[in-house]
């Protein structure tokens, strides 16, 4: 009797597939055939000089930005950042992140969490603010912070909503050394909690405390 | 060495470096004057012919009891007005204010601070003067005032404008509590006389034709009190703190750049993020729905944070009405819409940061389109709402139905909506696309129209109601409104 041919599952999609992306600007190729997976539970990393194409490749992968081409799919299907659920899933922080002048600290994060219909928003809210130091400035407006509050409450935006793939461009941007230590740790967490991480960063320190894999843009990709 | 003579050493220098770096012929200089001359002599003279004129027509026609009341106060009510706008741009830009790069060299520089600041505020009262003479001397003649009268008035109007200015500059140090309550008291009493006007309880004086005694003395007093607050303004002025001075002179480069490239959406960044960044802190309201509803509930609490918005809004509405009492006929239609518009466009604060920050667009859950419907739900209520509050006056003016008035009134809240709508999601002038050439440079093909933005559509979807006031007219209208409204919501 001939063995039973066990049928392999098929493997089941990364969170994040992008496959021979290319953005061209002019005659110049910015991003030429960039592949990158993130699975969940997992973090890459995006290195490389200035003008490499780091952020160039977050913008097209969070629809800010369209690629010449190339494929970017979330969970098998096209990435769209126009599908609710796209916007739903992926929590993006870039640096032109701006607010509004009237809201203060936290009526910006009662709304993010309460758009996203985040049950007990405001207990979330509250604790996010005290992980991130920004409880005492709660009631300010954003145009009398300082950069690197701003910088915090725009992490913060990320972090009290629903998420399953968080995008950060240069998150450790105007941060202090507190600051750039506990966003390591909260991003260890979000792995641990299975979400995927991908982010571009300059911070050697939280690239090796955070990432899986690293992809230096513009030049051959390292493994870890 | 005096200080001052340090301040005019350093002014001194500076001139000197600029003038180091000019490079411009005299000729083009002097063409440039040349123009600039002509420009305002022809269009100058154009303005002065059309008052003449519509003082000429206004002379034949005004002859109801409506329009000769409306007539007999409008002076009054225009110099007021010319004052709240001196008070409010001189609390808005300080009045005292100097650049970032005269705030970060010369206020750090141990010299006379007087002296710096003093022409500052000099200019600024020239200016004042000026402008509100120039208005005041425009009403003053389409009233029929003669010679005299329009003298004496434009002349206490430019006196009282350089009060107003130097009385801004003394509560300037304090916050400007005193200037506040000064111009909301001034608008209070242009409010009053527009209500006087749309009950009929003004006197039908004829013009004055000259001027009697006791007015003089009453405008020798008002100099006299002027120039008494001119001059405590002058001598108070080296008090003021670098931080009192600063943010008009950052506010001051913000507003002409965007100016200059004729973005008024910019310019009503500008002005959000001015006001806005004077607060330190606010007190926070939470709680509140979730979803969509969570926008409209941001909405709310600003209203309840700033209700100025919603009360300029509710005051506006008494023009309509004395427009009607004046016998305006249609064109309180277009007035209605007009002053909707402009009393509207505060309210669209939300909308506006949405538009203009796709990040925040993109944090919220659901289509761009359905966050813009839902920053429109506060806005759009209290549009409907002041086209309600003005049905009686839309009767009066056009004779329809009550019932018709009710549709008419709705239209021309949509309309205005539209407008606004309009103005706050408009897109910069781009450079990236094709440059029409012109002496100035290349121009972006969209950078003259975007002055008109707004305006194009609230005069596009007033037209058919304004040509035909019927409920057919106000159904075009309606239709043309929401056709803009669901367009510019809907786009990505």
């Amino acid at each position: 009797m001939a063995a039973k041919k066990k049928r392999k599952p098929p493997e089941a999609p990364p969170l994040l597939r992008v496959r021979d992306l290319v953005r061209r600007f002019g005659e110049v190729d910015v991003v030429n055939g960039l592949d990158l997976d993130v699975a969940a539970g997992t973090a890459v990393a995006l290195v490389g000089r200035n003008g490499a194409g780091k952020s160039t490749v977050l913008r097209c992968i969070t629809g800010a930005d369209t690629p010449t081409s190339g494929t970017i799919e979330l969970d098998g299907e096209p990435m769209d950042e126009r599908s609710p659920k796209v916007r739903a899933a992926v929590a993006v922080v870039m640096d032109d992140m701006d607010f509004f002048p009237d809201l203060s600290v936290v009526e910006h994060l009662d709304l993010f969490a309460k758009a996203h219909r985040v049950p007990d928003a405001e207990a979330v809210v509250d604790e996010i603010l005290t992980e991130l130091g920004l409880s005492p400035h709660s009631g300010q407006l954003p145009g009398t912070l300082s950069s690197g509050q701003k910088r915090r409450l725009a992490l913060a935006s990320a972090f009290v909503r629903p998420r399953r793939l968080l995008v950060l461009d240069e998150p450790e941007q105007r941060l202090d050394t507190a600051g750039l230590e506990w966003l390591a740790e909260r991003l260890r967490r979000e792995k641990a909690d299975g979400l995927g991480v991908l982010l571009a960063s300059h911070a050697p320190t939280l690239v090796e405390a955070v990432a899986d894999r690293v992809i230096d843009v513009g030049a051959q990709e390292t493994g870890r | 060495m005096t200080g001052t003579a340090e301040v005019r050493d350093l002014r001194g220098d500076i001139r000197h470096w600029r003038r180091g770096r000019i490079d411009t012929k005299i000729i083009e200089a002097l063409g440039d004057a040349y123009v600039a001359v002509f420009a305002s002599l022809m269009l100058g003279s154009m303005v002065v012919s059309v008052i003449v004129n519509l003082r000429l027509v206004s002379d034949e026609r005004c002859t109801v009891g409506g329009c000769q009341e409306a007539r007999t106060v409008m002076p009054w009510l225009v110099g007021l007005t010319a004052l709240a706008v001196v008070l409010a741009l001189a609390r808005l830009f300080g009045p005292v204010f100097v650049s970032p790069a005269v705030g970060s060299w010369l206020l750090s520089a141990p010299v006379d601070r007087s002296a710096l600041l003093r022409p500052r505020l000099l200019w600024t009262c020239a200016i004042a003067a000026v402008l509100s003479s120039l208005l005041a001397a425009a009403a003053t003649t389409l009233g029929g005032f003669t010679v005299d009268p329009l003298l004496a008035f434009s002349g206490s109007v430019a006196v009282l404008a350089v009060a107003g200015v130097c009385l801004a500059a003394l509560s300037q140090a304090g916050g400007g509590l005193d200037a506040r309550l000064l111009t909301w008291t001034v608008a209070l009493l242009v409010w009053a006389g527009l209500l006087a006007v749309a009950l009929d309880r003004v006197p039908a004086w004829p013009a004055p034709t000259g001027l009697p005694a006791g007015a003089w003395i009453a405008v020798a007093v008002v100099v006299l009190l002027s120039v008494a607050v001119l001059v405590r303004a002058v001598r108070r002025v080296g008090r003021l703190g670098r931080h009192d001075v600063s943010p008009g002179g950052s506010l001051a480069p913000g507003l002409s750049g965007a100016l200059a490239t004729l973005d008024l959406a910019l310019v009503y960044d500008v002005l959000l993020a001015h006001r806005w960044n004077s607060h330190d802190a606010v007190r926070s309201r939470r709680g509140g729905p979730s979803g969509q509803a969570a926008l409209v509930w941001c909405d709310l609490s600003r209203l309840r944070r700033s209700p100025q918005a919603l009360v300029i809004l509710a005051g506006v509405v008494v023009i309509p009405y004395a427009a009607e009492a004046a016998g305006a006929g249609r064109v309180v239609l277009l007035l209605t819409a007009l002053c909707g518009f402009l009393a509207g466009l505060p309210l669209l604060a939300g909308l506006r940061v949405v538009t203009r920050t796709p990040s925040l667009a993109r944090a919220m859950p659901f289509p761009v389109s359905s966050t813009r419907k839902s920053t429109l739900v506060v806005p759009g209520a209290a549009m409907v709402g002041f086209g309600l509050a003005t049905f009686p006056a839309l009767h009066g003016a056009v004779g329809v139905s009550w019932a018709d008035s009710v549709v008419l009134a709705l239209t021309i809240g949509a309309c205005a909506l539209a407008g606004a709508v309009r103005w706050v999601t408009g897109r910069p002038p781009d450079y990236a696309k094709p440059l029409v050439s012109t002496p100035a440079g290349g121009v972006p093909t969209n950078l003259y129209g975007s002055i008109i933005r707004g305006f194009d559509i609230l005069l596009l979807s007033t037209v058919p109601v304004l040509f035909s006031p019927s409920v057919t007219g106000a159904l075009v209208s309606l239709m043309v409104a929401f056709g803009v409204l669901s367009y510019l919501v809907g786009r990505e």
